[in-house]
């Protein structure tokens, strides 16, 4: 069980990293064009950007989850998890958020693709703190000289 | 207390195959009594043991426990019998693998008019006490060895303190020594609680003294006697053991 | 012991089985409620829009059926041209109360002069209209005056608190209307006034001008009298002016309705499917379930289990994991619908509205109710043939 939750969350961190490349506005070569006439990126591509930094600690956080065969780990790296997830939801929702119109690509792809992620990290996360346990070791043989 | 007349059992195989398991058995078991019915493999042994706890119907006969014939008894009545009057050690693993030991030794208090008893956990604590498995409460089946789950299934059969004990080869799949471990918790359950036993063996030698020993081959007595004490007075005692 | 304990130690014991019927308890469940919210928002999103309009009849130039509905139903911007003079002409058709003429125009593409990209924009007629103003009227709007407008539900000033920029005009966002679900929550409504004071405007501050005809109009809207037979108007309509196209508000959205009937049509046929696969295979995982537990099951009937307890139970597990899967499938069906209501519109060209919560609450279970129902179909023959089962023979090597 706890392999497949461990899965799930880096399975969600890769989404949450990737998929903004090719979903928010900047991907369809919208852009915002300023006073003097440049182009900037808008909000959407920061939003999309910044949750690379909830992904990173959700795939180390997963990659624990498989690994470890210790309670307090695995429970510790559930709970970054959930963090993680949170963050993710919250990115493009309340604290950078996405372009104004509703139609746009980003809020037509990118964000639920992100706020899908984020919540079933969330989920997946909060399912192996319950379901962690210590698994039994193996002891080597001893071998005597 | 059990009491079988001309029963007879005979199982479908399909295709119009039939094998006649018990023919014309008439067998009665005293309270008190401890019984061991030996033969040879496909003999019929286990078939009596089932014709007896109304596991399965006979094909001809009657089966009557306590003067009451079980086959007139509703599905929920013949249940409740079962569950209060009757405990079954099985030949094979028969605890349910995903229970701990203390939640196998409760399980039959589960079943019956009443429901669970309030102080069945307890009950089952003490029944584990007395065949010396204590401590494994919060094991699980496969955590014991065979003779430690045998023990388990002894304890889970008398959890309700039934009149009748039907043990069906309980130590084929043990070393001599459980062996003998077993046979003389059954003996000294015998002797304290007064709990009438049938014992199904292959093994003559396992029949002891005081005993009451029924042979059995090709579904039918063909012997049937009392085991002698250390003043050697064996009896033997008639085919028909209705009489 | 109570039932739900020993059901739920016996779903512990066997992950694989219970996975499966969880499994397939999900996509019956995510399924069935997805296609039913999608198909359900879908004609609700279509009968609001209908509704608005207002119109028994619109009446619009030949070969322009199509991009109207598209401007009203995905916001895609329409512009198409009629003579100013037909309004007169439909007026004094027998069987005809009122009529409204409107204009429709859109903003520029990725101009900075407009704040939004080609908007559709719809002017009307404040002295005959009869669609726009009712709608005003409901949500306590005042009529509009010059350079004002009222927006669709997404529409959102971009100038200061309450301004929009279209062709370099700032005007005044006074309001929005209820969502629909539909392109009109992506347009903006003003009068005929505040359309030529745009249009005046452009001319010096926008990158292109715009361009309000004097005489001609997109569309006429009309009311038909009380007992009018609809459909026989609509064919006076079109003997007495060659070159429209009237479109009954009944066949309104044609197009969409048979993309929603294809739809419907290719839901019902996978549903059919996937509905009777998943009962069998939740039958046959019990059947297995029967015959690998079959010396369990004798050993509990021997300790004094009756029939019905051993029938319960595996109905309690089947319903435990029903419920699980169900529960799970029906929460991813309600996030995909949500999350990607907009991503569903612009892929199927179907309008979307999203069900109001004591809707969704009911639909919620309904979808729940029907998955176990669907459960306990499958495992309850296996669960009597079990039960029945003579319990010496099921306990034989």
């Amino acid at each position: 069980m706890k392999t497949v939750l461990g899965l799930v969350m880096i399975v969600a961190a890769l989404v949450l990293a990737i998929a903004p490349a090719f979903t928010d506005c900047e991907s369809a070569g919208k852009m915002l064009t300023t006073a003097d006439g440049r182009s900037v990126s808008m909000k959407c591509h920061w939003a999309g950007v910044a949750e690379v930094a909830a992904a990173i600690p959700l795939g180390i956080a997963g990659i624990f989850a498989l690994r470890s065969r210790r309670k307090e780990t695995i429970r510790f790296a559930a709970i970054i998890g959930v963090a993680a997830g949170a963050m993710a939801v919250l990115l493009p929702t309340a604290l950078i958020g996405t372009c104004g119109n509703a139609m746009m690509l980003c809020n037509v792809l990118m964000k639920p693709i992100e706020l899908s992620a984020g919540i079933i990290a969330m989920v997946a996360s909060a399912a192996l703190f319950f379901v962690a346990r210590d698994q039994e070791v193996t002891a080597a043989p001893a071998v005597s000289a | 207390m059990i009491r079988l007349e001309d029963v007879s059992k005979v199982y479908e195989l399909g295709k119009g195959n039939t094998v006649a398991a018990v023919r014309g058995v008439s067998l009665a078991i005293g309270a008190g009594e401890f019984a061991a019915i030996v033969g040879r493999s496909g003999s019929g042994k286990t078939t009596i043991l089932n014709l007896a706890a109304g596991l399965t119907r006979p094909t001809a006969g009657r089966v009557t426990f306590d003067g009451v014939d079980l086959w007139k008894l509703t599905d929920q009545q013949q249940s409740h019998l079962r569950s209060r009057k009757i405990g079954f050690v099985f030949q094979f693993p028969s605890l349910l693998p995903t229970l701990t030991v203390h939640e196998n030794v409760i399980l039959p208090t589960r079943f019956g008019a009443n429901g669970p008893s309030p102080d069945a956990p307890q009950r089952a604590e003490a029944m584990l006490r007395r065949v010396g498995l204590a401590e494994k409460l919060s094991s699980y089946p496969r955590q014991l060895s065979v003779g430690q789950q045998q023990r388990v299934v002894i304890a889970r059969a008398l959890i309700n303190q039934p009149q009748l004990l039907l043990a069906d080869e309980p130590t084929s799949n043990l070393d001599e020594k459980t062996e003998m471990e077993i046979l003389g918790l059954f003996r000294e359950l015998h002797a304290s609680l007064g709990v009438t036993i049938v014992l199904v063996t292959h093994t003559r030698q396992l029949v002891t003294s005081g005993m009451k020993a029924i042979e059995m081959a090709d579904g039918r007595i063909v012997e049937a006697s009392t085991t002698a004490g250390p003043a050697g007075n064996a009896a033997r005692l008639p085919l028909d053991l209705t009489q | 012991m109570s039932l739900l304990q020993l059901a739920w130690k016996n779903i512990s014991g066997n992950r694989l089985r219970s996975w499966v019927v969880v499994l397939c308890a999900l996509l019956v469940a995510a399924f069935a409620l997805f296609a039913t919210l999608l198909l359900r928002g879908a004609a609700a999103s279509l009968e609001l829009a209908a509704n608005r309009l207002g119109a028994d009849i619109v009446v619009v130039p030949e070969g322009a059926e199509t991009e109207m509905e598209g401007a009203l139903l995905m916001g895609v911007a329409a512009q198409f041209w009629m003579p100013k003079e037909n309004v007169a002409k439909l007026a004094d058709i027998p069987g005809v109360e009122a009529v409204s003429p409107q204009i429709y125009l859109a903003t520029l593409k990725n101009a900075s002069c407009c704040s939004a990209s080609e908007m559709f924009m719809v002017a009307y007629d404040p002295q005959t209209d009869f669609t726009i103003r009712p709608w005003l009227q409901r949500q306590q709007h005042a009529e509009l005056g010059l350079g004002q407008v009222v927006g669709g539900h997404n529409i959102f000033p971009t100038e200061g608190d309450d301004g929009l920029l279209v062709y370099g005009d700032v005007v005044k966002l006074s309001g929005n209307l209820e969502p629909t679900g539909t392109g009109l929550d992506q347009s903006i409504f003003f009068t005929l006034d505040t359309a030529r004071d745009i249009a005046r405007v452009s001319e010096t501050r926008a990158k292109q001008p715009l361009t309000v005809p004097e005489d001609q109009v997109s569309a006429v809207l009309l009311k038909t009298k009380p007992d009018t037979n609809i459909g026989e108007l609509a064919m006076r309509i079109f003997r007495a002016l060659p070159g429209v196209y009237p479109i009954q508000s009944a066949n309104l959205f044609r197009s969409a309705r048979t993309q929603l009937n294809s739809l419907l049509r290719a839901v019902v046929i996978v549903l059919a499917l996937i509905w009777p696969l998943a009962i069998l295979l939740i039958g046959m995982v019990y059947l297995m379930a029967a015959n690998e537990r079959r010396r369990e099951l004798g050993v509990l009937r021997a300790l004094g289990a009756t029939r019905r307890f051993i029938a319960e139970s595996l109905l309690a597990e089947a319903g435990m994991l029903a419920f699980c899967g169900a529960s799970i499938g029906v929460f991813l069906a309600v996030l995909a619908i949500y999350l990607f209501r907009r991503l569903i519109m612009v892929s199927l060209g179907v309008p979307f509205l999203l069900p109001s919560p004591g809707a969704l609450a009911v639909q919620i279970g309904i979808g729940l109710l029907l998955t176990m129902f669907s459960v306990f179909l499958a495992v309850l023959l296996p669960a009597i043939k079990i039960s029945r089962q003579d319990p010496a023979i099921a306990m034989r090597e």
